[in-house]
């Protein structure tokens, strides 16, 4: 998206806010007693001042896009996996070494027979190909994923506790991440809620949630 | 009696093993816990404070002063590593520290922010011995309308993290000093966006904000992109920082340092607006201004000077006034209670010696910082080549720990959520954050002391310009904002031509 879409869009997005403010939210929302003498000391003041240069900076931002009539920086979206291309076109080098480091090994091919043809840099071509393909319909996926493990876990964290919904947290996020090291996801999974529960209930003092079912000493 | 005689007194109560052991450990407490994101320099030092009732008063006291000289670097740490401050000192790291780290120098960052850590340590702690009670005197006479115009100036410095548009930034920090209305009114106590919620009569909790905005976001960008990162050397490299490094931002270091002492020894401003003022003016100054943001070692001298700066400053208003200033010292001035010491201006004639051992054992706590930041670094710095995809699930479950023990409160964890999509949608748009942040903080003291004022002035607005410290601080906001505006015209011009 270029430089002028995005501040076009977001003056818009600011003059609506500020006017929903303004009529609706601040009205509704705010409550201020009727026997405020003065309009600077109300409740309402600070928020009306703010909603005020909001729209302000929303009509400035309107204002930039109008003048800025080329645009054609691209400032959303394509530019970390343009970075990645160039990353992997000019440095090719690193990108081995980061990869065999991190993410693939050689000795994590399904295949046994592979593993001693399969150069680093084959391993490392599948996922650097999908690095700089743009993640799409998969992309918007993951994230309505995480939105609902988010939301599952507010409701899971009093009920299951903290340590059991975190370590549900931990697998389903690695698994979103499509991981490529499942059973240290796994330990891990396990063994950092357990150790975080440890210092928090047993040395910091904090009471953390233990849930309905499974209690911790 | 002599400050000499005094020195003698303040020597003849620290030199013992027991007390540099209590200093030694509150130093390697604060670094490990400033280091974990969500637990905090606060909470390291509160989490630590039950520990001292056993002990000497200044044993116990120099170990909380341990804590947090050493939390306050440790926040550093993932904050350059993993882009989540420790602590909120360090949100101004983040800005070239973690940018250094995806160019592989992560070492070299993190060997920047000990070496300015101590001098502004050092720099701070002296300027505690040798300015005590003359910034004690003049931060004494603030009133609202000088807090006021002081706030209005620091928010100034929103123009300097703004990135490439001041708008963009503007529109940040406007989001942050709405969220900041949030809660209780504070003259008639009616409700502000509560939505009836009790959670949210005490405003939205600030750690929750604060990871929300800079540490979920990096995960929902992962779950968007999990292979984005592949490509991006994210190795801590073999670079060390030199001497030439520390040499070339030691202007820097010691205007950061300065402004920690000023800001510090203001009560409740904090180490991290000092941090990003002392960023600000670094970047405004250099001669590598086109860098800042994009890993610019000075960058991170500059923030790691602020905030340390900050941390003797602060006792100023306690030891001499008995005035805590920030949340870390009220902690503190807790120990003294517990002790049966009460400071203020009476403590520096009934106990000088505690007074000047405490003197003495800051200063040595910027060596032993210096020695354990040394060590920390090359143990943390492995964060960083932990697998991005098992880190980043670890770094949520961290956060969801972290921000819930702050208050015990599952809502503050649902806060943290929210932000974290906002912070992601923001990140989306090239919004800067950290405007927002810092709007987030100043926001209530610049709405409260104004009102404040006007309340002392019966709505008159000339108290804002009272006396020669608002005539000073709307004399620098004044020259500032026409000092951004000449800077906005010259680039247009330049980008015109």
């Amino acid at each position: 998206m270029s430089t002028r879409s995005v501040q076009l869009q977001l003056g818009i997005a600011a003059c609506f806010i500020a006017l929903f403010l303004i009529f609706i939210g601040i009205p509704q929302a705010v409550s201020s007693p009727s026997n405020v003498k003065n309009i600077v000391l109300a409740p309402t003041f600070w928020p009306y001042l703010l909603s005020g240069i909001t729209g302000l900076t929303g009509l400035g931002l309107i204002g930039a896009a109008w003048r800025d009539k080329s645009g054609s920086e691209n400032l959303i979206e394509e530019r970390p996996n343009a970075e990645v291309l160039n990353a992997e076109m000019l440095n090719a080098d690193l990108l081995i070494e980061d990869v065999s480091v991190e993410d693939v090994t050689i000795e994590d091919s399904p295949n046994p027979d592979l593993r001693n043809e399969v150069t680093p840099a084959d391993a490392v071509s599948t996922e650097a190909e999908e690095a700089i393909t743009p993640p799409g319909v998969q992309g918007w996926l993951r994230l309505a994923a995480l939105a609902v493990i988010m939301i599952i876990t507010m409701y899971a964290l009093p009920r299951l506790g903290m340590v059991w919904t975190t370590m549900l947290v931990f697998i389903t996020t690695a698994t979103l991440f499509r991981t490529r090291h499942p059973l240290i996801a796994l330990l891990c999974a396990v063994l950092i809620p357990l150790l975080l529960y440890l210092f928090f209930a047993h040395v910091a003092g904090v009471g953390i949630p233990q849930g309905n079912y499974i209690r911790l000493p | 009696m002599s400050f000499l005689d005094s020195l003698q007194a303040g020597l003849s109560l620290v030199a013992s093993f027991e007390v540099f052991l209590a200093l030694f450990a509150g130093v390697c407490i604060g670094v490990v816990g400033g280091a974990i994101p969500g637990l905090s320099a606060t909470m390291a030092v509160a989490l630590t404070l039950p520990f001292t009732f056993a002990m000497e008063p200044i044993t116990g006291i120099l170990l909380l002063l341990g804590v947090y000289k050493g939390g306050i670097f440790g926040g550093s740490i993932p904050a350059i590593l993993i882009k989540t401050p420790g602590t909120p000192a360090s949100s101004a790291t983040i800005l070239d520290g973690f940018p250094m780290a995806e160019k592989g120098e992560a070492g070299r960052a993190l060997g920047m922010a000990l070496w300015a850590s101590c001098t502004a340590d050092l720099i701070s702690n002296l300027a505690l011995i040798l300015f005590a009670g003359w910034l004690a005197s003049f931060a004494l006479k603030f009133g609202p309308p000088e807090f006021f115009a002081l706030i209005l100036f620091s928010l100034t410095i929103i123009a300097g993290v703004s990135g490439d548009s001041l708008l963009r930034g503007a529109l940040s920090a406007l989001m942050g000093l709405l969220l900041a209305t949030v809660g209780l009114d504070l003259v008639y106590g009616t409700n502000r966006f509560t939505f009836e919620n009790p959670n949210m009569m005490g405003g939205l909790n600030f750690i929750a904000v604060l990871i929300g905005l800079f540490a979920i976001p990096e995960i929902i960008a992962m779950a968007w992109n999990p292979v984005a990162h592949l490509g991006k050397a994210r190795q801590l490299g073999e670079s060390k920082v030199t001497f030439a490094d520390y040499r070339r931002s030691f202007k820097s270091i010691f205007r950061g340092s300065l402004i920690g002492v000023f800001l510090g020894s203001i009560p409740g401003i904090g180490a991290a607006p000092s941090a990003f003022l002392s960023y600000s003016e670094a970047r405004r100054k250099s001669p590598n201004k086109e860098n800042f943001g994009k890993g610019e070692i000075e960058g991170v001298a500059a923030s790691e000077a602020g905030n340390n700066g900050v941390a003797g400053a602060t006792l100023i208003p306690l030891l001499a006034l008995g005035v805590p200033g920030d949340v870390i010292t009220a902690i503190i001035i807790g120990a003294f209670m517990v002790h049966g010491l009460q400071p203020g201006p009476m403590m520096f004639l009934m106990n000088v010696d505690i007074i000047y051992g405490l003197f003495i054992g800051l200063i040595v706590s910027s060596v032993f910082l210096f020695f354990v930041g040394s060590v920390a670094i090359k143990g943390f710095k492995y964060v960083a080549d932990v697998p991005k995809r098992i880190l980043m699930p670890a770094v949520l479950v961290l956060c969801i720990y972290g921000v819930f023990a702050v208050n015990n409160n599952i809502f503050d964890v649902g806060v943290m959520f929210a932000m974290g999509w906002l912070g992601y949608l923001m990140m989306r748009y090239s919004i800067p954050a950290a405007p927002f942040l810092i709007a987030f903080i100043l926001g209530p003291l610049l709405e409260d002391n104004f009102r404040q004022a006007m309340l002392m002035s019966g709505s008159n607005p000339l108290i804002l310009f009272r006396g020669p410290i608002t005539w000073f601080f709307w004399l620098a906001t004044v020259v500032t904002v026409f000092a951004i505006t000449r800077s906005l015209v010259s680039n247009k011009a330049k980008t015109i031509s």
